[in-house]
């Protein structure tokens, strides 16, 4: 079974969890009026299936994943998730540098000057810009 | 209709210093990241919205707009250089550009490319600000019920034109208007789908969901998918003849159907949401090297077809908003960008715009001209520099790109939460990428969704529960009947149409 096939599999599955369990339970029920809360999610959550179904049954493509790149995506989004916490905790000044070096010297950037101007320069001066140009604070 | 007197104070808001810096710095910045392949004027402008919201409509606005022109010039460049194009649009330019680059040419071909995007742009201007204000006084006639109508024809439309399949653009649509449910019912003022984050009261954040969509996903994949390589550096020598490196007049005359076609065949397409900039620039090669007397000379370095793809998917830019600006309809990913940056400045799109917000429009047609004109200039003078900086790193590009995102969100939404919005949002989006969904149709959505569902709600009150009152809105019944002929045509007839643009 192709990688579309089973995505598409699973969107009709979502589309069910979502009609017969998440809307009931995180839509509160209104008697009253021509639309309720509901009315569109459903609406759309039917549309989703329907048109999945028919996806599932008439789709013919073949999407190939280079799961490689899907992992070295999925460490860059942890590491963001990482230094967004730990912005939040110590402050942006000391955390985006780091993130900047991480990122370049992950993707193969060896020369210094480039990764002391992206990896030190250009964070500071997004700090200073915010902090105390626009006098916003950043975390 | 706008009375002359606001057509004359909306120009005269525009053509000040402080709106031209603007505009100018807008066009810099689209050159220059069109110039880097990868980057690219969307990713710039989702980038950008939070840092306008502090500006004043009409220079934030004119930053964008100045952003997306100039991303139109800057795409051409490196498709012309290295045959790899900037932007998708200019895909079509590097068949003749890279050729004319292979000869010795390369100043010539950006100057050709420059002049026809131009011409292409202002007349699609021209053209957007003759029939904008009409086509808003037509639109005004319309009741709830045909506006409800007209956007589920516009999802049909776009579903079917844009991404692989009919399905999944439905798919993404459908996506994008549960996502927009998210947050304070409208009418009841119930919570709907918050899973108790209370910051999701008011849905969420209009900047994390399009910069972590459109932006961030795409920067965490080309992230993955860098060797740390470097792009080679191109050097333009300085000692060509006049006829290596400029364009004459006769050059440029002698392509004046050219350019025309490829503006009509432009402003057509932009007028229709869903169509895009890449479908203009191919069918207006196609169409002239067709109608050339001597098409075997095409692909080997002809300036006609640079002078027909950049004026056509130049073109598309200003067609774009006769959509946006008549019916509050985006059409394409910078259109959806524009007006989450209209709603941002507590603006919304539509044909009120016209009365309620007339000395803006006209500042912003103002802004569209002067950006037109900086495009010019700057490109004229920064050709050689845009060149140098096909080679700048990646990794620097990229790793600010990065944290600018992470900054503008956090200043726009005023916490880390809309910061892990985005990051989920970027994670959603590179799942729609991988799988071909297009992720341009769920961004449409997710902003029409309010609009959406208001305009159901007002439906049903009209129609008292009952279709057959249906019968007294024939355009509404038209407009259901062309969707469902678009869902036919486009989709389970196998979306003929389309590929035969793709296969130009």
């Amino acid at each position: 079974m192709s990688i579309d096939r089973i995505a598409t599999g699973l969107i009709v599955l979502f589309g069910f969890v979502f009609i017969f369990w998440i809307i009931p339970s995180q839509i509160e029920e209104v008697e009253f009026g021509r639309i309720v809360p509901s009315t569109v999610p459903m609406i759309a959550m039917w549309a989703l299936v329907v048109v999945a179904a028919i996806q599932f049954f008439t789709d013919k493509s073949t999407t190939s994943i280079d799961l490689l790149v899907f992992i070295r995506a999925a460490a860059f989004v942890a590491l963001l998730v990482g230094a967004v916490y730990l912005m939040d905790r110590f402050g942006f000044e000391y955390v985006a540098p780091f993130l900047a070096l991480s990122i370049m010297l992950a993707i193969g950037e060896r020369r210094w000057y480039w990764l002391f101007f992206g990896g030190v320069i250009l964070p500071l001066s997004v700090w200073l810009l915010v902090e105390h140009v626009l006098d916003r604070t950043l975390a | 209709m706008v009375d002359f007197s606001t057509i004359l104070a909306g120009l005269g808001d525009a053509f000040t210093l402080t709106n031209l810096l603007f505009v100018l710095a807008g066009v810099i910045v689209g050159q220059f990241v069109g110039a880097m392949p990868g980057v690219g004027p969307v990713m710039t402008m989702a980038i950008a919205i939070p840092f306008t919201f502090v500006l004043n409509p009409l220079p934030a606005i004119g930053f964008l707009v100045g952003v997306n022109k100039g991303g139109l010039i800057g795409g051409a460049i490196p498709a012309i250089l290295i045959n790899t194009p900037g932007t998708p649009d200019a895909a079509a330019t590097a068949i003749d550009g890279y050729p004319l680059t292979q000869k010795g040419k390369p100043l010539k071909a950006m100057k050709m490319a420059l002049y026809s995007s131009v011409t292409g742009d202002t007349f699609s201007d021209l053209v957007l600000i003759t029939i904008a204000a009409p086509l808003a006084i037509i639109a005004l006639k319309m009741g709830p019920v045909e506006i409800f109508a007209l956007m589920v024809f516009a999802f049909s439309l776009i579903s079917g034109l844009i991404g692989s399949s009919v399905t999944r653009g439905i798919i993404a649509t459908v996506l994008g208007l549960l996502l927009a449910t998210v947050g304070l019912d409208p009418e009841h003022s119930t919570p709907r789908l918050i899973f108790g984050f209370f910051d999701l009261y008011d849905g969420f954040p209009i900047a994390s969901v399009a910069i972590g969509s459109l932006a961030v996903s795409e920067i965490f994949l080309r992230l993955a998918k860098m060797r740390g390589e470097v792009r080679p550096a191109v050097n333009i020598p300085r000692d060509q003849t006049s006829d290596q490196k400029n364009v004459t007049f006769t050059e440029y005359w002698a392509c004046k159907y050219v350019l025309l076609r490829g503006a009509l065949i432009g402003t057509g397409i932009g007028a229709v949401p869903g169509m895009g900039s890449t479908a203009a620039a191919f069918m207006s090669y196609a169409s002239t090297k067709q109608s050339a007397k001597d098409p075997e000379s095409f692909g080997k370095g002809d300036l006609r077809g640079i002078a027909a793809t950049e004026s056509a998917n130049s073109s598309v830019a200003g067609a774009d908003f006769i959509p946006l600006l008549t019916l509050g309809l985006p059409g394409s990913a910078s259109a959806a960008l524009l007006i989450s940056a209209f709603l941002i400045q507590g603006i919304q799109p539509g044909p009120l715009l016209f009365e309620q917000q007339g000395q803006l429009i006209y500042g912003l047609f103002g802004a569209m001209m002067m950006a037109n004109l900086c495009n010019f200039t700057c490109g004229f003078f920064g050709l050689r520099l845009w060149a140098k900086l096909i080679s700048a790193p990646e990794s620097v590009v990229f790793s600010a790109a990065l944290i600018l995102c992470v900054v503008g969100v956090y200043l726009s939404t005023g916490g880390t939460f809309g910061v892990y919005v985005m990051l989920a949002f970027a994670v959603f989006g590179m799942f729609l990428n991988a799988l071909n969904y297009p992720v341009v149709i769920f961004i449409i959505a997710f902003f029409l969704g309010p609009r959406f569902e208001l305009s159901l709600g007002q439906t049903a009150t009209i129609l008292r529960g009952d279709l057959m009152n249906l019968t007294n809105h024939p355009v509404a019944i038209l407009l259901f009947l062309m969707s469902a002929f678009c869902v036919y045509w486009l989709g389970f007839r196998d979306g003929k149409s389309k590929r035969s643009i793709e296969a130009l």
